[in-house]
């Protein structure tokens, strides 16, 4: 069902783009943590039809936020999910594949690319551009320039040009950074196709303790214990791993909180879930100093242990006073 | 093992060997024979020395974990007074068991301070004491200096307590840390029978500090002094976290300050036994300005926020039962070890605890041993279990031989230890492995290549566009087209070298050449990965040294070290092929992975453990240990080659070398030693990945 904020550009002549974006903050589900001012923008962006590039680690949201702005907005049935990532042919992919029948010979059918790209107001997640095989890229060079905006279907010089229906907003999606494998350096040409850059960061421990609770209805004192534990540890380790001398080289995605809120539910202890989901992703090489060492003694942090209640004695509660 | 650390050693497979265990049985050693002490001794300093660098780590992880940043955490050298706010200073008998767990709750604490505290604000606070106070210690005769340090004693004890609870709350798995740090320094017997005691009732700041320091012991009593309970309830330690800034701890230090001088005030005419007020020296009675006596206070005007007043600690010839009032109950050793128990007390609150201190000479050899990442990896647990040992034999471990480390006393296999080859030999046999390497590499340079083939006219495949036309016409045509790339795949080496000193002479020189030319051979071609290992044995110790890893090296190391390396001991191979295993990059498909062996005999060690027990690791003990490591090592991926390096045909050791390599054992003249790199050119060259 669409949303009763939703807009449509097409026939909103009336439409007051700053008032609209005054209360847009309000179209944000609460399942998407997201800064004001972020959120703002990208709505703002996405209307105006500006390709958004959305940047930051994996697990930090950035599929979530672009779909969560084409619901907000009100074009979830013109929401088109490219994963750049997972194609195996960009051609194919991008533009289509020409197939041979005996009886009626070769016929070419475009791919599901060339349609969304012909939808008016349509919203395309290109996500994972920055894991793309170079071939996709280069097909979508004059798709994404503002000036162009078209897709030729052949290199031959008449053949078909599939140009760009008005108001349709590519996002893309992509992690920066050495830590990914498998991911290729952004071009400069590519990135200034990108006028648009939010940078999407990993939910702080509050947030994701808030959303995860109510995501998974987690409400007795165990569980929530355990939650607030997993969130603290796992900020702990994006922002060690930031750090220069950083002592991990991996950390805690929200993805991986997801699955533990999941394991929460089904009665896991923190324990039973360090085993289980923390403690694999970190090295064991190295012994004492690997970092499965230093994870295992952040985890040992807020595990209880049998020690004496109270650090100290209150003298108050076991004397009595001098009168 | 410490309790609270069982959480993260265990599962680990390390074993902790702790000092006092391991001192036993070096002593006992040392009854036994004393003609190996010396080496064993050296052995055992390597040992303890990595053990102490291991749990410097591991404490240093902790205060990381819990300041977020990562604050360097150092042994105390003779440089070093106090924690300055920027650096945890950790005492270095920290290997001991019992030490352990208070260390690890003391570098909490200093890491908290560093945390929560402002070292600003504690550093004015002499500036800020209210008027009221000093109208009090006015009439003491105590200087406005004193009273300055007597605040930042206080204010030290508010925060050391608001800070030890935040963490002890908010880290229930760190409890266990503060609690031995609390017994070690707070609830311990000494200061337990003090408070009970007729000590530190009289009218005197000294007392007053004491009852107050002391005022979370359960056996303090707030009858001792007077006003005591008005401090306890304003301090109200059970509602602590109400003192959530700087600010507020700073408040309450001021008005415990104006408890205590104005009860001292009140009372002391009141017991003329109490008129000359003790801790406060003569000077109160013969009316001179009450600058401390202590020449050592009045050189501190402000410490760090960890430290209040400078460490009084009592001078040998001074009679510390002096000042701390009567109790013909205790004896004087009593009273001496009561006395003791508060000055550390006093300078844990002023963050100058004695902590042992690492020589000079020990600090460097630090310095290289970390750098060097070196480690103690325990093996043969099996082994010793099945003789009823329990524990493990430590393999010494160098992940990255730098120089420092080669030229150290710590390094057996160095030149100028009984060895009658000097560095300049040694060059030699390093120039000659060059020479023959770029040879070799000049030839391998193939690898670099790949070639793509395309055969079109195929049934399967992409549309080979210059074959459409042939559509129109009704033919058969296949229009579709392939590509194969053949490139070398990528090949790893793992070249094991036994430097014990049968290798001497020419089987050292040959083996050393061979190795320099395989690591310039494949410094200059792309897929090919080598690291060189050398493996002897040090004391107690199987000890193995990565001396080149092409992955982080530059050959130019190979150029400036290997001319120092020389055989020396014997070889525990097993022992240290079985440590070497936590370091060998995991086997792919993508990747031909190969464990090259060359040696010229059969393991020879003994291990001496703990109670007198004596583990013989040669002959067949050793052979078959060996055999499950090589057996090991190739289930892991590895193709293992082992060559037997001899200068005799008939060598009485092969036997046991096919016991321990089976088909994989190759025996080799040490003449014709560079049949192994043509082997290995072979084998670099048959990698062939389509």
């Amino acid at each position: 069902m669409k949303n009763k904020n939703s807009l449509n550009l097409v026939t909103g002549k009336d439409f007051n783009i700053k008032t609209y974006l005054d209360t847009c903050v309000n179209l944000r589900p609460s399942s998407l943590i997201m800064d004001d001012l972020k959120w703002k923008y990208m709505v703002r962006s996405a209307i105006r039809g500006k390709n958004i590039l959305l940047l930051g680690p994996t697990g930090c949201g950035k599929t979530l936020a672009a779909q969560t702005v084409a619901k907000a907005i009100g074009r979830e049935d013109n929401f088109f999910y490219f994963n750049l990532g997972a194609t195996q042919d960009a051609r194919s992919a991008l533009i289509g594949n020409t197939h041979f029948d005996k009886k009626t010979g070769t016929l070419f059918k475009e791919s599901s690319f060339i349609k969304a790209i012909r939808t008016p107001n349509a919203i395309i997640l290109l996500d994972e551009i920055s894991r793309s095989h170079h071939d996709g890229v280069n097909i979508l060079m004059t798709v994404l320039d503002d000036l162009q905006r078209y897709l030729r279907l052949d290199e031959k010089e008449d053949s078909e040009v599939v140009k760009v229906a008005d108001g349709v907003t590519f996002i893309a999606t992509a992690n920066v950074g050495n830590e990914y494998t498998a991911t290729r350096v952004m071009d400069r040409a590519l990135l200034s196709r990108f006028p648009v850059k939010i940078e999407v960061t990993p939910l702080d421990k509050d947030s994701e303790f808030n959303l995860l609770k109510n995501r998974f209805n987690l409400n007795t004192d165990d569980q929530l214990g355990i939650l607030k534990a997993v969130c603290e540890i796992a900020e702990h380790t994006r922002k060690q791993v930031k750090q220069d001398d950083s002592k991990l080289t991996n950390f805690i995605p929200t993805r991986s909180t997801v699955e533990i809120a999941e394991l929460i539910v089904d009665g896991f202890n923190l324990l039973e879930i360090a085993e289980t989901t923390i403690y694999p992703n970190f090295s064991d090489d190295g012994g004492v100093d690997s970092e499965r060492t230093y994870i295992r003694q952040l985890v040992q942090k807020y595990v209880k242990v049998e020690s004496k209640d109270k650090l100290f004695n209150d003298p108050l509660k076991s004397d009595q006073p001098p009168f | 093992m410490s309790n609270y650390s069982d959480f993260w050693l265990k599962d680990n497979n390390y074993e902790w060997d702790w000092e006092d265990e391991l001192d036993a049985a070096i002593e006992e050693e040392n009854g036994l024979d004393a003609d190996i002490a010396a080496e064993d001794r050296l052995s055992e300093n390597t040992a303890r020395l990595i053990r102490l660098s291991s749990a410097r780590r591991a404490v240093a992880n902790y205060v990381s974990i819990l300041t977020n940043q990562n604050v360097p955490v150092l042994f105390n050298d003779n440089s070093v007074n106090c924690t300055d706010g920027k650096v945890v200073y950790i005492s270095s008998d920290i290997t001991k068991k019992d030490n352990f767990d208070v260390a690890v709750g003391l570098a909490l604490h200093e890491g908290s301070h560093i945390k929560y505290s402002d070292f600003e604000l504690f550093k004015t606070v002499w500036m800020n004491v209210p008027r009221e106070i000093y109208g009090y210690s006015e009439k003491l005769n105590i200087s406005k200096d004193e009273v300055g340090k007597i605040c930042q004693t206080i204010l030290n004890y508010v925060e050391d307590r608001y800070i030890d609870y935040t963490v002890h709350s908010n880290a229930p798995g760190y409890r266990g840390y503060y609690d031995a740090l609390y017994d070690e320094y707070f609830n311990n017997k000494v200061i337990s029978d003090a408070l009970t005691s007729d000590l530190y009732r009289t009218l005197s700041i000294e007392s007053y500090i004491f009852r107050i320091i002391n005022l979370t012991n359960p056996d303090t009593s707030l009858k001792a002094l007077p006003g005591l309970y008005d401090i306890a309830r304003e301090l109200d330690l059970s509602n602590i976290k109400r003192l959530t800034t700087p600010k507020d701890r700073l408040t309450i230090a001021y008005n415990i300050a104006e408890i205590v001088f104005k009860n001292i005030n009140e009372h002391k005419n009141e017991d003329k036994s109490a008129q000359k007020v003790e801790g406060l020296s003569a000077d109160s009675d013969s009316g001179a300005p009450s600058n401390s006596s202590d020449s050592s206070k009045s050189n501190v005007d402000v410490a760090d926020i960890l430290g209040g007043t400078e460490s009084t600690v009592t001078p040998d010839n001074k009679d510390v039962t002096a000042d701390i009032g009567k109790d013909d109950n205790l004896s004087k050793s009593k009273k001496t070890k009561i006395a003791k128990s508060f000055e550390k007390q006093k300078d844990f609150l002023a963050g100058k605890l004695k902590k042992k201190k690492v020589t000079k000479r020990e600090k460097d050899l630090l310095d290289i041993l970390e750098k060097s990442q070196i480690d103690l990896v325990p093996v043969a647990q099996e082994e010793l279990k099945s003789k009823g040992i329990i524990g493990s034999v430590e393999c010494i471990f160098v992940k990255n031989m730098t120089k420092e480390l080669l030229l150290s006393e710590e390094f057996p296999m160095t030149i100028g230890k009984n060895n009658y080859q000097t560095h300049s030999d040694y060059q030699k046999n390093v120039d000659a492995g060059i020479v023959l390497g770029t040879k070799l590499g000049r030839r391998l340079q193939i690898r670099n290549e790949i070639n793509v083939d395309k055969f079109t006219r195929r049934n399967l495949g992409k549309i080979d566009k210059r074959l459409m036309h042939e559509l129109g016409f009704d033919t058969d045509t296949n229009i579709f087209y392939n590509t194969f790339t053949t490139k070398y795949k990528k090949v790893n080496f793992h070249i094991s070298v036994d430097a014990s000193s049968s290798m001497r002479g020419k089987k050292w020189n040959r083996t050393i050449k061979l190795c320099v030319a395989l690591a310039k051979a494949t410094s200059m071609i792309d897929n090919v990965e080598l690291t060189i290992s050398f493996r002897t044995s040090s004391g107690h110790n199987p000890y193995i040294a990565i001396a080149y890893d092409s992955r982080v090296d530059k050959f130019s190391k190979i150029k400036n070290l290997f001319a120092y390396l020389a055989p020396v001991h014997t070889t525990p191979e097993g022992l240290c092929f079985e440590a070497l295993m936590r370091y060998l990059p995991k086997a792919s498909t993508n990747t031909n992975s190969y464990f090259v062996n060359i040696s010229d005999g059969e393991p020879a060690f003994i291990y001496s453990a703990p109670g007198g027990f004596y583990f013989h690791y040669c002959g067949a003990e050793g052979c078959n240990h060996t055999r499950k490591q090589v057996n090991k090592i190739r289930e892991s991926g590895y193709n293992v080659i082992s060559y037997f390096v001899s200068e005799y045909d008939c060598d009485a050791y092969r036997n046991n070398f096919k016991i321990m390599y089976g088909k994989d054992a190759n025996f080799i003249n040490v003449e014709n030693l560079n049949q192994i790199v043509n082997t290995i050119n072979t084998k670099m060259m048959d990698a062939i990945d389509i």
